[in-house]
């Protein structure tokens, strides 16, 4: 094991491999506030790559109703329970529990579970499924956290920057692939241990019983390849996901202007979930403002409560709104972006701009009566 | 970091002693062993050796060896104990075969399918080069290969069945819909009107859609001789090679693997053996039932001398 830096526990840890970044490292923001569930990201990914022989309950994207959905089932609360106690230092900002790597047994490479068969079988367990019965009366106030709540959670693959599957695999099936971080199973090396499944603790590393080896989320590596974002993000009808290139928190590093450094950085509006398990996960959630603060501190770390006060106060920031409207404008991956005369700009990598959206939609008032129809408008 | 309990501690002890002793081994390494007793004597014999199962008559003249094996304790991930402590070993050739009879016992027989499911299995392993010191024994090293015959339940299931499973014999109960390329409906009218306006998708077509083949993994393909032939520089450089010369044929029964694997002793990409000359051998044991899978498994830690009769 050598030490590596985790920028997401404030503390150096330890991993397998040397630290080795990409040059570019693959991200998605998801704004929890506004995905529905429709599963139109599940089924755009689905019909992209796992529609096969084997993959019949093959879901490398899937929106899981919190807290009581998950796929495979139990997969986190198995996950946490086995890691043990976590804790974070008084601030909030270093992680003073063991990850993964740091507490697995010595015949192991992670802490880690195995989900059985028909684990799987369920991908849609809990759908729906409230905390409790909203009681008669209830008066639910916005801005705080309600009595009852539920809130849904899309997954991808989150092409971690210490991955678990690529760790565990004793074939070096794994690879990440130096050019934008995606991390991919060979699939013409893989012999199907099934190690990577074990040991990824968000369980998005799935065994195909038809080609016997596994497989996992791509990243829509062909698309990014030619400055497109992911099915699961094209298709996304909420518009609450934004595919990027995240940069670590480091001086001179971070770019205002870009995308995902400013959610993540800048904003301080989105975090990663279960950072504490060790593996930089690079998906990030701007996370839902009533659910309760215990459950999302578990989920998105100490400092959720600082996200979820300046996820209220973006009412006041046009900025921020302008890159919020940007989400589901393009099909382009955004490298840049800029907000002016209230217009949302987006910049492809060599800085041509792909598409402007107005940040506040022009309102246009109508007469109630129209005159070339003759008619009474219903909807002016 | 990587801590230690004391068993392992233990286990990594008798390992460094087995290594150490394998190496003087090898440094005295002649072309003949003085000591018959801690060597696997391969007998001559006139029968035809292209497809033993292990039921045949001269099996029974032979006195098999009894090899130790421990839970691999170089790489991770690892068993955590000991899964399979012996595999008897017989072992024959007629000049152009060479065949390994071996058993060891496994209470339940598994044979995968599903995920989390795992094969039994079993492993030969023998120097691929002509160093006069063999590589290391786990895996072979940099420069120095080793060549691999790999049995497993799953594959004597292709052999048998001269097909892998399908997903309906994984899954009795399943009901699908439809896969890409293989228009289903129940509507007859339907899918007459199918059958008429659309050209039938040609196996390799399908194929795109299914990764693994896709890709040219021989994993996903089936295993008609039972065997997947690997050569393999050191851990985690495991390749599966395009040679089939090899066959195995197994069989459980009331809690004991009989595994017969069968080379030709010259093999065309590999291992060279020579009636009158010795070399060596090497064994690993998966027990799918407890978990073993890659490299956790049962394995002997050091070479096994192989005297090969004139």
């Amino acid at each position: 094991m050598v030490e590596v830096k985790n920028w997401q526990l404030g503390r150096n840890m330890e991993y397998p491999y040397d630290e080795n970044r990409p040059k570019k490292q693959w991200a998605i923001v998801f704004d929890l506030n506004k995905c529905i569930a429709c599963q139109t990201c599940s089924l755009a990914c689905k019909t992209t790559w796992t529609s096969g022989k084997g993959q019949e309950y093959m879901f490398w994207n899937n929106v899981e109703t919190k807290p009581y959905g998950s796929y495979p089932l139990a997969w986190d609360v198995n996950v946490l329970e086995k890691l043990g106690h976590q804790h974070w230092d008084e601030k909030g900002k270093k992680y003073l529990g063991k990850t993964i790597f740091e507490g697995a047994e010595p015949t192991e490479r992670a802490v880690h579970f195995a989900p059985q068969d028909e684990d799987w079988m369920y991908p849609n367990v809990g759908e729906d499924d409230c905390t409790g019965n909203v009681k008669y009366g209830t008066h639910i106030d916005i801005n705080k956290q309600h009595d009852e709540w539920m809130f849904y959670l899309p997954r991808t693959c989150a092409h971690c920057t210490y991955p678990a599957c690529l760790a565990s695999c004793p074939r070096k099936a794994i690879y990440k692939r130096p050019e934008d971080g995606i991390v991919l199973i060979d699939q013409s090396r893989c012999k199907g241990y099934g190690e990577c499944v074990k040991a990824c603790p968000y369980k998005k590393s799935m065994y195909n019983s038809h080609t016997r080896v596994s497989e996992k989320c791509v990243g829509c590596y062909p698309a990014v390849e030619e400055g497109k974002q992911p099915m699961c993000v094209q298709n996304c009808i909420g518009k609450i996901r934004i595919m990027g290139f995240i940069n670590p928190p480091w001086p001179g590093k971070v770019r205002k202007d870009n995308p995902v450094d400013y959610l993540v950085h800048e904003k301080k509006l989105a975090l990663p979930y279960y950072p504490q398990l060790g593996l930089e996960p690079n998906i990030y959630y701007i996370p839902p403002i009533h659910a309760s603060i215990d459950y999302l501190v578990q989920m998105f770390g100490p400092r959720v409560e600082e996200t979820i006060e300046n996820y209220k106060k973006l009412s006041k920031d046009p900025v921020a709104q302008g890159l919020l409207v940007l989400m589901g404008a393009t099909d382009r991956i955004i490298h840049k972006f800029d907000v002016r005369g209230g217009i949302a700009y987006a910049y492809d990598e060599k800085g041509n701009e792909i598409v402007n959206v107005p940040v506040t939609e022009p309102v246009i008032e109508r007469d109630s009566y129209d005159s070339k129809l003759g008619s009474i408008r219903v909807n002016n | 970091m990587i801590k230690i309990n004391s068993q392992k501690k233990s286990n990594i002890f008798s390992t460094v002693l087995l290594a150490t002793s394998t190496v003087i081994g090898c440094l005295s390494f002649s072309p003949s062993f003085a000591n018959t007793e801690n060597a696997i004597i391969v007998k001559s014999i006139k029968s035809d050796l292209s497809n033993p199962i292990g039921n045949e008559s001269y099996w029974k003249n032979i006195k098999p060896f009894s090899a130790s094996l421990m839970s691999q304790p170089m790489a991770l991930p690892q068993s955590k104990v000991t899964e399979t402590q012996i595999v008897n070993v017989q072992a024959v050739h007629n000049g152009k075969w060479i065949s390994f009879r071996l058993t060891w016992k496994d209470k339940d027989m598994s044979e995968a399918g599903v995920l989390g499911k795992f094969s039994d299995g079993i492993a030969i392993e023998f120097p691929a080069s002509s160093h006069s010191v063999p590589p290391s024994a786990f895996m072979g090293e940099k420069g120095k290969p080793v060549h691999i015959y790999h049995w497993k339940a799953a594959f004597q299931y292709d052999k048998d069945h001269g097909k892998m499973k399908t997903v309906k014999e994984i899954y009795p109960n399943a009901s699908i819909d439809l896969y890409p390329l293989e228009p289903k409906t129940e509507n007859r009218d339907e899918m007459k009107a199918i059958k008429e306006n659309y050209p039938k998708a040609t196996e390799e077509q399908k194929r795109i859609f299914v990764h693994g083949q896709a890709a040219g993994n021989p994993q996903s393909y089936p295993k008609l001789k039972a065997l997947d032939e690997i050569y393999a520089e050191g851990w985690g450089t495991s390749q599966v090679i395009d040679n089939h010369e090899g066959i195995g044929n197994g069989k459980w029964e009331n809690g004991n693997w009989t595994v017969v694997i069968s080379r030709p002793l010259k093999s065309k990409v590999g291992s060279v053996l020579q009636s009158g000359k010795d070399s060596s051998i090497c064994f690993a044991v998966w027990q799918g039932g407890k978990g073993e899978v890659g490299s956790r498994k049962s394995v002997t830690l050091a070479w096994i001398p192989l005297k090969v009769s004139k």
